[in-house]
């Protein structure tokens, strides 16, 4: 069971998600309108996630953003999953940008696919990255000379899917081949992105890091 | 013979003489009020408010001088001038500003002008109209009363009783020539009146044009503020607004759909339905996202265009090389008359052009931003028939901007758009920078 944080100022979608949270075992702990007491509030409450609107008011632009990287220069470890009607690459780096580690940008209509949205909950508070499949294809899509342009297609798509948090089974999956190919692809990305055989996990973030940064 | 004396019955001519006689008191009262005016503003102008402000009623006052002498020459001389287009000084921002507008308001002068040259014209037109009428109707009644007039010495007792006869004739004769003489006279002081108030009193075409063109700008680039503040409330109300419920929608047939899906005993055709309802409305919310980023990419007001051209590039099928090299943001409308340009030419070559890259380059020359699109593709793209292309042409040309299209069979194709952007028009930076 998680204590969570959501912050969204349409009622609906916030008493929405507050609910399907709740049904799915979890604790809404706080619910917030805007992000003006959010930092107050995850001092005194240390939720395992908040989940936070972009679009919040006064300006109704980008004050989502703006609190998720305040809350995390403020808790660096706190777990917080961003949503948001539209997502934009440039939104996902300045999310990323010091650690990707309890950080998730999905568009706000993912809630609808509940179990999914539950799922991507549970990895962000675990410490997980979740990136929506259209931010991934924005990062993909960008063309800039570097290490990346070395790799295939599809291990362009397999780092795609390890951004957005995939598990080697996961990915195996979702592209409908064998785990082995798989962890044959992601050797294969570690090798052209020069990054030495320690520790899988730590690679995988680095390798993701390194693809954001080269992107952002 | 009748047409000797036809003027004679013309109301014009003595309506003309009318005015002519009016320029007298009428020149007095401007030349008094003008020089008045002018010259306490000049005086007090040391006293920088009392001054500038009475020379500001002065100027205003020329406009009133139009107005009374249009209206006196309408109804005299039958003369209709169009009136010059009202003074503007009130539109004006700031005091200063409005003070400039005012003091240098051309119509105001040249009433001011007409108003002085009013005085000397109206002592010559009253002499001379009151000394023809008056010569011409003394000559001819002169035979009625001229035996009355006491014998002066140089007729006295010598001159015979026909010379005497004679003189009275004569003097009748010379009374009818002037009756016949005075309205051209008339006429012809009349025509000069008129010609003053042409000259003076009237709106030029060039000015007024020129004002015409620079209202229609004002109220054109307002027209364009206003387009772009209302596409962006309309994406703003429909993310807030319909989003959030279709959203929501969407997550509560989530959520039955997985109960049912979890339940043994859910009736297959129930769930079904209700699995199609959430694939409608997964796919209607997705639909709206879509429409809503053709309205206006939220991302561009939060983000600029940088940002927003990187996204169009990443969901372009064709690659996209993007370099956007801006020092600041450009105007809210000159940005998005780009970022439409730039949308436009991506879909334009990922449709039609067959190419295998598309190079998006963004800077500033010459106080102009400079969008450039080219693809390696066939080409054979134009302005003309491409739907697309007019209406970017249109929509570019709302903000003085153009476009170029050079797109010969077997390619490249290269779209090129040049949108003004004075100095000083562009925004600050967004409050959060990236990488």
């Amino acid at each position: 069971m998680m204590r969570i944080v959501i912050v969204e100022d349409s009622v609906l979608l916030r008493e929405g998600i507050a609910r399907l949270l709740g049904e799915s075992g979890h604790d809404v702990v706080g619910q917030l309108v805007d992000a003006g007491g959010l930092v107050a509030a995850v001092a005194e409450l240390h939720p395992d996630l908040i989940v936070l609107d972009v679009r919040l008011p006064p300006t109704f632009t980008d004050e989502g953003i703006r609190a998720a990287v305040q809350v995390r220069a403020e808790a660096p470890a706190q777990p917080i999953l961003v949503l948001s009607q539209y997502v934009e690459e440039r939104y996902a780096t300045e999310l990323l940008a010091s650690d990707s580690q309890g950080i998730g940008y999905l568009l706000k209509e993912r809630v609808a696919d509940v179990g999914d949205f539950v799922d991507a909950c549970e990895r962000v508070a675990a410490g997980g990255t979740v990136l929506d499949p259209e931010v991934v294809a924005q990062l993909l899509a960008r063309r800039r000379r570097g290490p990346f342009d070395d790799l295939t297609p599809r291990e362009r798509e397999v780092l795609g899917l390890m951004a957005e948090g995939r598990s080697n089974v996961g990915i195996a999956r979702h592209l409908v081949v064998s785990d082995g190919a798989v962890e044959k692809h992601i050797s294969s990305i570690f090798a052209k992105l020069g990054l030495a055989t320690s520790d899988t996990e730590h690679r995988r973030v680095l390798a993701v890091l390194q693809y954001l940064q080269q992107h952002g | 013979m009748k047409r000797l004396f036809a003027p004679l019955f013309r109301v014009r001519t003595w309506s003309e003489s009318l005015h002519l006689l009016l320029d007298l008191p009428f020149g007095i009262a401007w030349f008094t009020i003008v020089v008045v005016g002018l010259s306490l503003g000049v005086g007090l102008v040391v006293l920088a408010l009392v001054g500038l402000v009475i020379l500001m009623a002065t100027v205003l006052t020329g406009r009133l001088i139009g107005i009374v002498e249009r209206a006196r020459a309408r109804a005299l001389l039958g003369v209709d001038v169009q009136p010059p287009s009202p003074s503007r000084w009130r539109d004006e921002q700031g005091t200063w500003r409005r003070v400039k507008a005012a003091l240098g308001d051309v119509p105001g002068w040249k009433g001011l002008g007409y108003g002085l040259i009013m005085l000397p014209m109206g002592i010559l037109n009253f002499t001379v109209v009151v000394t023809l009428w008056s010569v011409a109707f003394a000559g001819i009644v002169y035979p009625t009363w001229g035996w009355a007039v006491p014998q002066n010495d140089w007729y006295d007792h010598e001159v015979h009783g026909w010379l005497k006869a004679g003189f009275i004739s004569g003097t009748f004769i010379v009374g009818v020539l002037v009756l016949i003489l005075t309205p051209r006279v008339i006429r012809g002081l009349a025509a000069v009146d008129r010609g003053l108030i042409k000259g003076l009193l009237s709106g030029s075409p060039t000015a007024e044009l020129r004002q015409r063109v620079e209202s229609l700008t004002v109220s054109r680039d307002a027209s364009v503020d206003i387009a772009e503040s209302e596409r962006r409330r309309i994406e703003r109300d429909l993310h807030d607004g319909v989003q959030a419920q279709l959203v929501t929608l969407a997550m509560d047939l989530g959520m039955a759909r997985q109960k049912l899906a979890a339940g043994e005993d859910a009736d297959p055709a129930v769930l079904e339905l209700v699995e199609r309802a959430h694939d409608d409305s997964k796919r209607a919310v997705s639909e709206l996202r879509n429409l809503v980023r053709g309205i206006h990419p939220a991302v561009l007001t939060d983000r600029g265009l940088d940002a927003a051209v990187s996204a169009l590039a990443a969901r372009s099928p064709i690659p996209v090389e993007v370099n956007i090299a801006l020092p600041s943001r450009p105007p809210a409308t000159v940005e998005s008359a780009a970022y439409f340009v730039i949308a436009e030419s991506l879909t334009n070559a990922a449709k039609h052009s067959g190419a295998s890259l598309v190079r998006v380059d963004v800077r500033i020359a010459d106080e102009r931003l400079r969008v450039e699109i080219t693809d390696d593709g066939r080409g054979g793209a134009d302005i003309e028939h491409g739907g697309g292309l007019a209406g970017l042409a249109a929509r570019l040309a709302a903000v003085e901007g153009r476009l170029r299209v050079a797109s010969p069979l077997g390619g490249p194709t290269t779209v090129l758009a040049e949108l003004p952007m004075p100095p000083g028009s562009a925004w600050p930076a967004p409050l959060a920078t990236t990488s």
